[in-house]
């Protein structure tokens, strides 16, 4: 089973033309080109991708590794009935 | 000056497909798929085969509306076509005039359907950014690094017309000495054309010939047909076009600007004449100079018969000797990019020598009783001035002279 991080990255070089090689989990978002406006719509990208919901404020996330940091709590927090509703179309 | 212009059209994808299929006599309007006609009365509209995804990245296409990726398209086209080096230009003397209608109304159309519609809470992010009004010239702004007044008009259906007759008295008056100037829009979105249906001002499709659905100045004339696109021209001082050797496209001659203000949506035959008399004192002009006129012509019953009553009006005797063509007949109404689209006809056709057609006119209305260049265009015609009329719904009459080159 492909982990947060993996997919993460796969929704980054697909959706955001990066590219791989420059996804370590320790990249900062704004130097892959995200910035605050970027990094709304990733979070938008993220939240349709793995079924959570990004709380109001995401000023903490700053790396890869934040966001994915981030999804696992919120899919933790998230009810247990539907832990893993998978990519929405 | 002009001395650039790009173009995306129902009728081709730069300056020179577009008027070869004006003078040719082609129609862009074409019937709507089936999924658009479902809810709508409205079963035709004249689209651009614009492919999005040859012009830009996904990301990127998450964040420009239809009529914002119109708009840098076409500007990219004017630049190239200009041979302008921005690099060896002050750009923070570069402005951009930009007329749109309707703005990005695919994305505010969406984000109502995805709210209201389907009863979801997911609005895209960039749903503010998409649709504001001033997004098409922005991103020209940032495309090119341009720090000069970006400003958008709308106007409604002469938006553009209003964008490029300001953005030349810019130029005139000196305050600068490069814009671009034009207008975009992209309106063919099931609200929006649910909107217009409503007005009860569409055409009705012609029942032997969709693309025979607008037919301006003619007796069976049922309305107007949507379309999109976007033109967009570089202009110059004629100093600093001189100064780098600039191809010259074209002149702007003069602009008359004025507003009805009796009603919304009626036209009137004053106003129009006065916008028309306003553009002829500017280019210094009289009425025998005209030697073309681009009309309005949306195919309204209204509109085409005030148009040629106060093209009497203003040039009396001469009126029925002066071709007047509807080019609408064949690219539809582009709203807010109307008047830059037909601009750029009216450029190219005094370049040319030749006279891009009325189409679909077979039963002449006694109202209409000009010299509308009827089914195919006329060349080797001697234009030293023409006019490009644009009216809009809210009152605002612009007219723009284009003026042969010596």
């Amino acid at each position: 089973m492909m982990t947060s991080l993996q997919r993460l990255q796969d929704l980054l070089v697909k959706r955001f033309d990066l590219e791989r090689k420059d996804l370590d989990p320790a990249a900062s978002l704004e130097q892959l080109g995200l910035d605050s406006m970027g990094t709304i719509d990733l979070m938008f990208q993220v939240e349709d991708e793995f079924g959570v919901t990004f709380p109001r404020d995401v000023d903490a996330l700053k790396t890869v590794q934040d966001v994915v940091d981030c999804i696992e709590r919120l899919r933790t927090d998230a009810a247990p009935a539907d832990p893993d509703r998978g990519p929405v179309p | 000056m002009v001395t650039g212009m790009g173009v995306i059209s129902p009728l081709g994808q730069n300056p020179a497909a577009f008027f070869e299929n004006l003078l040719a006599g082609v129609s862009g309007v074409r019937r709507l798929p089936d999924e658009f006609r479902k809810r709508l009365s409205v079963t035709v509209a004249a689209w651009a085969a614009f492919d999005a995804a040859r012009h830009f990245s996904e990301p990127r296409l998450r964040i420009l509306d239809r009529v914002s990726q119109f708009a840098i398209v076409a500007a990219g086209q004017a630049l190239s076509d200009s041979g302008l080096e921005l690099a060896a230009e002050d750009r923070d003397r570069i402005g951009v005039y930009l007329g749109t209608g309707m703005g990005g109304a695919e994305t505010t159309d969406e984000g109502y359907a995805t709210f209201y519609g389907r009863g979801s809470d997911r609005i895209r992010p960039y749903t503010v950014l998409m649709s504001m009004n001033n997004a098409p010239a922005s991103w020209i702004a940032l495309e090119h690094g341009l720090g000069g007044p970006n400003i958008t008009y709308s106007t409604a259906c002469s938006s553009s017309a209003v964008a490029v007759g300001e953005a030349y008295r810019a130029i005139r008056r000196g305050e600068a000495e490069v814009t671009f100037a034009g207008g975009s829009e992209a309106p063919l979105t099931p609200g929006t054309l649910k909107a217009w249906d409503a007005l009860r001002t569409l055409a009705i499709e012609d029942p032997e010939d969709p693309t025979r659905s607008c037919k301006p100045f003619a007796k069976d004339r049922t309305g107007l047909v949507l379309g999109e696109g976007a033109a967009i021209l570089l202009l110059e001082s004629l100093d600093h076009a001189e100064k780098r050797g600039a191809p010259i496209r074209g002149e702007i001659g003069g602009y008359g600007l004025c507003t009805d203000c009796g009603h919304l949506t009626r036209p009137s035959v004053a106003g129009q004449a006065r916008a028309m008399r306003l553009a002829l004192a500017d280019a210094a002009a009289t009425p025998a100079d005209i030697d073309y006129i681009n009309a309005h012509g949306t195919g309204t019953l209204q509109n085409d018969a005030v148009e040629t009553r106060a093209i009497k009006e203003v040039f009396g005797d001469r009126a029925r000797r002066i071709p007047v063509s509807a080019t609408k007949s064949m690219h539809g109404h582009l709203l807010g990019a109307a008047g830059a689209m037909e601009l750029v006809a009216t450029l190219m056709a005094v370049r040319r020598g030749a006279i891009p057609p009325t189409i679909n006119l077979h039963i002449p209305d006694p109202d209409c009783d000009l010299d509308y260049v009827r089914d195919r265009g006329r060349e080797g015609v001697d234009i030293g001035l023409a006019l490009s009329n644009s009216f809009a719904f809210g009152g605002t009459n612009a007219v723009l002279v284009a003026r042969a080159i010596d």
